[in-house]
């Protein structure tokens, strides 16, 4: 067993695996585990972070988007987050409770963060629930 | 002649169950020709109401039934979703607007809220035995093509 521990260690090693593709290897083998339907992608641009997501956003998925958010957004190189929501198939006021939950965490570091491409569904939610007075939304 | 039908479903109140209860639903109503948007709303206003009894009815780790039935009216569509758990307290205090019993684990408080802008009518009985969430809607759009 600890052979095989070592082996495993070697080659992470070798293969210089970082911290965070572990963990983002995790993350999804938890993911697709529970069935989660949900992706996140991101990118840095100008000093702007941009994240995509992709899939339903409700009670099943959320504890997996806060910690992948939460890890993308533990980083220095940016001022600014654009959250986009053009591949975002559905989302209740469980997704509003995450993006505030961000927020939140994101004020703290005085880095604002803005809603890009909402569908006129998560439209609706946002205007009930007044995201927009903390996230704008940006064209 | 009056149309009328229904269909009632019972799962273990999971998260995992969420998805399917709102497309089950939403597959159910099609027969009434709704807009997407119609839809939409029906979809978001279940998954509200199944989320509580997720996250609220069953507090310990062994989870209950939810009890989801749809019935359609004419152009009429009623959903009522029902658990066995711990029941509501105070009702209307549950809903008003960003009250959640929850703080600390990011809920937004926004579930009835959500349910009442969504839908034409809200009604929620609660007791120690349980709660059940019944909700209304009119389909506008198309409801008289198939009501023969």
């Amino acid at each position: 067993m600890l052979a095989y521990h070592s082996k495993i260690l070697y080659f992470i090693k070798r293969q210089k695996l970082t911290k965070k593709v572990i963990f983002v290897f995790f993350s999804y083998a938890i993911m697709k585990a529970k069935g989660v339907v949900m992706k996140i992608k991101s990118r840095v641009h100008n000093r702007v972070l941009y994240v995509l997501l992709c899939g339903e956003l409700d009670e099943h998925s959320a504890s997996y988007t806060r910690i992948t958010l939460d890890e993308m957004f533990d980083k220095p190189d940016f001022e600014k987050i654009v959250i986009d929501l053009s591949e975002l198939d559905f989302m209740d006021s469980t997704g509003i409770g995450v993006l505030i939950g961000r927020y939140k965490k994101m004020k703290d570091k005085e880095i604002p963060i803005f809603i890009a491409n909402p569908s006129s569904h998560a439209e609706k939610i946002f205007k009930i629930t007044g995201l927009y007075e903390i996230m704008p939304k940006i064209v | 002649m009056k149309y009328s039908n229904f269909m009632e479903v019972t799962f273990k109140a999971l998260s995992v169950n969420e998805g399917f209860a709102r497309v089950c639903v939403a597959a159910f109503c099609i027969q009434l020709n709704p807009s997407i948007d119609e839809i939409t709303d029906i979809k978001t206003a279940v998954s509200e109401a199944v989320t509580n009894c997720v996250v609220h009815a069953y507090p310990t780790s062994v989870k209950g039934d939810v009890i989801m039935r749809c019935e359609l009216e004419d152009d009429l569509v009623t959903i009522t979703i029902t658990d066995k758990g711990v029941g509501i307290k105070d009702v209307v205090k549950a809903r008003e607007p960003f009250y959640t019993s929850k703080p600390s684990s990011e809920r937004s408080g926004m579930g009835f809220t959500v349910m009442e802008s969504f839908m034409d009518d809200v009604q929620v009985v609660s007791n120690s035995f349980g709660t059940s969430v019944k909700m209304t809607k009119k389909i506008v759009s198309n409801a008289s093509a198939m009501a023969g």
